[in-house]
């Protein structure tokens, strides 16, 4: 039991992750950005490049492990920070200002025109992508609880906390008033498009540690995106698409009944689990857990 | 009953002139046209085997066959009944899969398995559209998407059935007195024609314009007694078995599935297809597979290394359509009369 | 079942989402024009709303000619008789103005889709007998030339109109019509009363008539019911009505002026 606890807690970290930069996105910009897992995973294979560089570069210091891990995953967020800020300024804000749906398409676009530049410039086979304690284990009992799992699940949390702190902010304040009402941010002296950039570079920052961290449990690779963003995108809908917190335990939520399903059901409920939530949340409470700042608005 | 209450239809016709009775009556001349056109075009496409051209364009056009059939069942529920229902390469999926199953496994005749996963498909897209009903635009997207991956899913996970993640076998049904290539142009080109006449008739009756109501006027069709519910269902179970038949076919095609096939990335391409063809368009069905095909093949053939953006050639066309081109290639001769009369008004 | 009215809302209370909108309304509609007027925001297309399914009151009833349909679904209210048209015309724009006004038959096409799709004789004749009824609905309305163009290219008030034949199409016992005039040019006000008029000559059912201009209203309406704040504020004639001091209290003092 506690072995699926931590399992599922580790894997709804990811999604919670995910969740949370889809969050972020949709209340700055009220974008659904389906390709958030997609951005993620260009700063993985970044970090992971890097990684690799060091490693043969011949350089003592790098070879230790931990300082070249540091330095690579450093490397990636503010590669991911930067494609965020991009992303934003160049394609999303040309083409802003579309309802819902044709955002989602623009979006789901650019997760073909991604994928295509990952396996351009990395290519298409899975490689592993270790972090320097990959590997160490703790045996409390039966249970078995790796470095990775603790690691993941303290990220994910202390994202939850951050962003959370973030939006109490005075520039979180603008980004809430931005999500609230446009219009009148903009009247207020409120810098719409610099709210709106940050807000991507920051959600794709989130987005990236996921992919980090779920690349290291799994192996880095094209298929790694599509399973993430979907529960992901889970996540956010038991969030409503407008609360962190919602999104961040609607996240663990997804992970943890996913294992907790797999062991006591069958391993074919496992992949269930997600949709029978999201449409549990979409019929039963489609404003999402904790009552949402921002009501997701129809199509 | 109130006697009172007698019908208007009974009422005296009024003076006024009354037009002619007939929708949209084109021209006699134009309507000529259009008849000779269709019967040479059938002609052209019956014969297109015997014209001596190579087995690899043959399979080319199977292929748009293919993806035609699958576009006009994404067009039925997202263009005639306008639900976002984005688990369409999942319903394809499955039904490469039961008509693979079926054939190969079960021994049962290639055309009866094809119908019988369009058919399974047609159902299980009615039992699991009805709880999710009460969804719209948005949602509905959401929740499709999921429901989209969790088919490719469970094909990975039912590997006694499906051949798990590496994939199935599929022996090619081979139509009698015909090659390997022609056979299978024919068995494309039978099926595209029964279900593009399927789907005609469907939208020219009045649950054409049934559907329509639900889609762009909900409530006021509702106060004259159309039951959206029961529309969406059907466009929602009509689009779910057009893409399994259509899957059935690709088994036929590819001799092979495997559950990743039936990904985002088909999504994304039956998405570009249908959006760049024309949404609620049967010829833009056929126009957006035929260019999906050109993609294809193009970054196939011409240089292997290209291969790679062959999936930013479908995203970035779909980004272009939704952000400049929202009707479609088939609106494009309208928007080009539109932009000539006002230029020269 | 003769003597009940054709419409009737007994104690019916709405809310929403905490706000009572709708104060313990009862009152009933005979056959024949009745206006409903009231200050903006006092409830009157919620009225509309409650009656046609798409609200469902938080108490009381609502019947038509004596059933309950309390909490029935639109598209059954429908059915059981009662038709409206809205503010805003809603109309299907890139089928022709005949197809949308072909949409009010749904209920009394004689086949199913099925007939249809296989083309068989019966369901020609019922598209044949729809087409029929439709043009000459159109033709009442003095709309009859443009039935074969699309919705999109008719101009506003006559869309509002077309909406008004298609639900007179569908043949209601109880017609709900919702501010007819607003939008709509004089000639377009005059075409539509005298297409209305001459239906209820025919027929005699039971219309419910929305609206701000009160000299359209008084020229329509034997019977005049105002709304205000969710409750019934005055019922009679428009020559009564117009003296009740709350009317006058409602419309002055509430900073809304007469529209004249």
């Amino acid at each position: 039991m506690l072995q699926q606890l931590i399992s599922g807690l580790e894997a709804g970290s990811w999604y919670a992750l995910i969740g949370m930069a889809v969050v972020v996105i949709m209340k700055a910009t009220d974008v659904p950005n389906f390709s958030m897992a997609e951005m993620g995973l260009v700063a993985a294979y970044v970090s992971w490049g890097l990684l690799d560089k060091l490693d043969h570069s011949g350089v003592k210091a790098f070879k230790v492990g931990i300082l070249a891990f540091v330095v690579a995953t450093l490397a990636g967020l503010i590669v991911a920070f930067a494609l965020g800020a991009i992303i934003e300024r160049v394609l999303m804000r040309r083409f802003g200002g579309l309802s819902h749906f044709p955002m989602l398409l623009m979006t789901i676009g650019l997760t073909g025109v991604i994928r295509s530049v990952i396996d351009k410039v990395w290519g298409g086979d899975d490689r592993a992508n270790p972090a320097p304690w990959s590997g160490r284990i703790w045996r409390v009992g039966d249970t078995i609880i790796s470095v990775n799992q603790l690691i993941t699940i303290g990220v994910g949390l202390a994202a939850a906390i951050l962003l959370g702190r973030f939006f109490q902010s005075s520039f979180g304040a603008q980004m809430r008033a931005v999500a609230e009402n446009r219009a009148v941010a903009r009247t207020l002296g409120i810098n719409v498009g610099r709210v709106a950039v940050v807000a991507w570079g920051i959600a794709t920052v989130v987005a990236a540690l996921a992919m980090i961290l779920q690349t290291q449990k799994t192996n880095l690779g094209q298929g790694n995106a599509d399973a993430l963003i979907i529960r992901g995108f889970v996540a956010a809908t038991i969030g409503g698409f407008s609360s962190l917190m919602g999104a961040f335990i609607g996240g663990l939520m997804v992970g943890v009944l996913e294992f907790l399903a797999a062991e006591y059901i069958s391993t074919d409920w496992k992949s269930a689990v997600a949709l029978l939530l999201v449409f549990v949340f979409l019929l039963f409470k489609p404003t999402g857990l904790f009552a949402p700042a921002i009501k997701p608005r129809e199509v | 009953m109130d006697p009172e209450l007698a019908t208007t239809s009974e009422a005296p016709i009024g003076p006024a002139s009354i037009p002619r009775i007939g929708f949209r009556a084109r021209p006699g001349w134009q309507q000529a046209v259009i008849g000779v056109g269709a019967v040479a075009g059938a002609f052209l496409l019956y014969e297109l085997p015997k014209t001596g051209l190579s087995p690899y364009w043959i399979n080319l056009a199977c292929l748009v066959l293919i993806y035609s059939i699958g576009t006009l069942g994404f067009n039925v529920a997202v263009g005639w009944s306008g639900q976002l229902a984005l688990a369409h390469a999942g319903f394809y999926g499955l039904g490469a899969y039961t008509t693979a199953v079926l054939w190969k496994d079960h021994g049962w005749p290639f055309f009866l398995a094809m119908a019988a996963a369009g058919a399974l498909a047609g159902v299980v897209g009615v039992l699991i559209s009805w709880p999710a009903m009460p969804l719209r635009g948005f949602y509905l997207a959401i929740a499709t998407l999921a429901l989209g991956q969790l088919f490719v899913q469970l094909f990975v996970q039912f590997d006694s059935i499906t051949g798990g993640g590496s994939g199935k076998q599929v022996p090619r049904f081979r139509v009698p007195g015909t090659g390997r290539t022609e056979g299978l142009y024919y068995m494309c080109l039978g099926t595209a024609v029964v279900c593009f006449f399927l789907v005609w008739r469907l939208v020219g009756t009045r649950l054409g314009r049934t559907l329509k109501s639900v889609r762009d006027i909900e409530i006021a069709a509702q106060s004259v007694g159309v039951q959206p519910v029961k529309y969406r269902l059907i466009a929602f179970g009509v689009a779910s078995g057009l893409a399994a038949i259509a899957g059935g076919l690709q088994s036929q095609y590819s001799t092979f599935v495997f559950p990743l096939q039936f990904g985002t990335a088909l999504l994304v391409q039956f998405l570009t297809m249908m959006i760049l063809g024309g949404v609620g368009s049967m010829t833009g069905s056929v126009i957006g597979a035929a260019f999906a095909v050109f993609v294809l093949e193009f970054f196939r053939k011409a240089k292997p290394e290209w291969e790679s953006w062959q999936p930013m050639a479908f995203g970035g066309v779909l980004m272009l359509c939704v952000a400049a081109l929202p009707g479609g290639l088939v609106s494009l001769p309208t928007r080009l009369r539109g932009l000539r009369r006002r230029t020269v008004t | 079942m003769s003597d009940a009215p054709p419409l009737e809302l007994d104690g019916v209370t709405v809310a929403f989402g905490g706000n009572i909108v709708f104060t313990d309304v009862s009152i009933k509609f005979e056959r024949g024009f009745t206006g409903l007027v009231g200050p903006n925001g006092a409830g009157k297309t919620t009225a509309f709303n409650v009656v046609s399914g798409y609200i469902k009151p938080l108490r009381g009833t609502v019947s038509i000619y004596g059933r309950d349909i309390t909490g029935t679904r639109p598209a059954k209210v429908a059915a059981l008789g009662v038709g409206r048209t809205f503010q805003t015309p809603r109309l299907i724009q890139e089928l022709s103005v005949i197809e949308n006004v072909m949409l009010g038959r749904h209920l009394h096409i004689p086949s199913n889709h099925l007939m249809e799709f296989a083309g068989l004789p019966r369901a020609r004749r019922g598209e044949r007998d729809a087409r029929r009824a439709s043009l000459e609905m159109l033709d009442r309305f003095g709309l009859a030339d443009r039935a074969f163009d699309e919705a999109s290219s008719v101009p506003l008030g006559s869309q509002k109109i077309v909406e008004v034949a298609r639900t007179l199409l569908s043949e209601p016992r109880v017609l709900l019509v919702d501010e007819p005039a607003a939008g709509l040019g004089a000639d377009d006000v005059a075409a539509l009363l005298k297409g209305l008029r001459a239906v209820m000559a025919e027929q005699s059912i039971c219309v419910i008539v929305i609206e701000h201009d009160l000299g359209l209203v008084s020229d329509l309406c034997s019977r005049v019911a105002v709304l205000h704040f969710g409750s019934i504020i005055a019922d009679g004639t428009p020559a009564e009505v117009v003296r009740e001091p709350a009317v006058i209290e409602a419309y002055l003092g509430g900073g809304f002026a007469a529209r004249d």
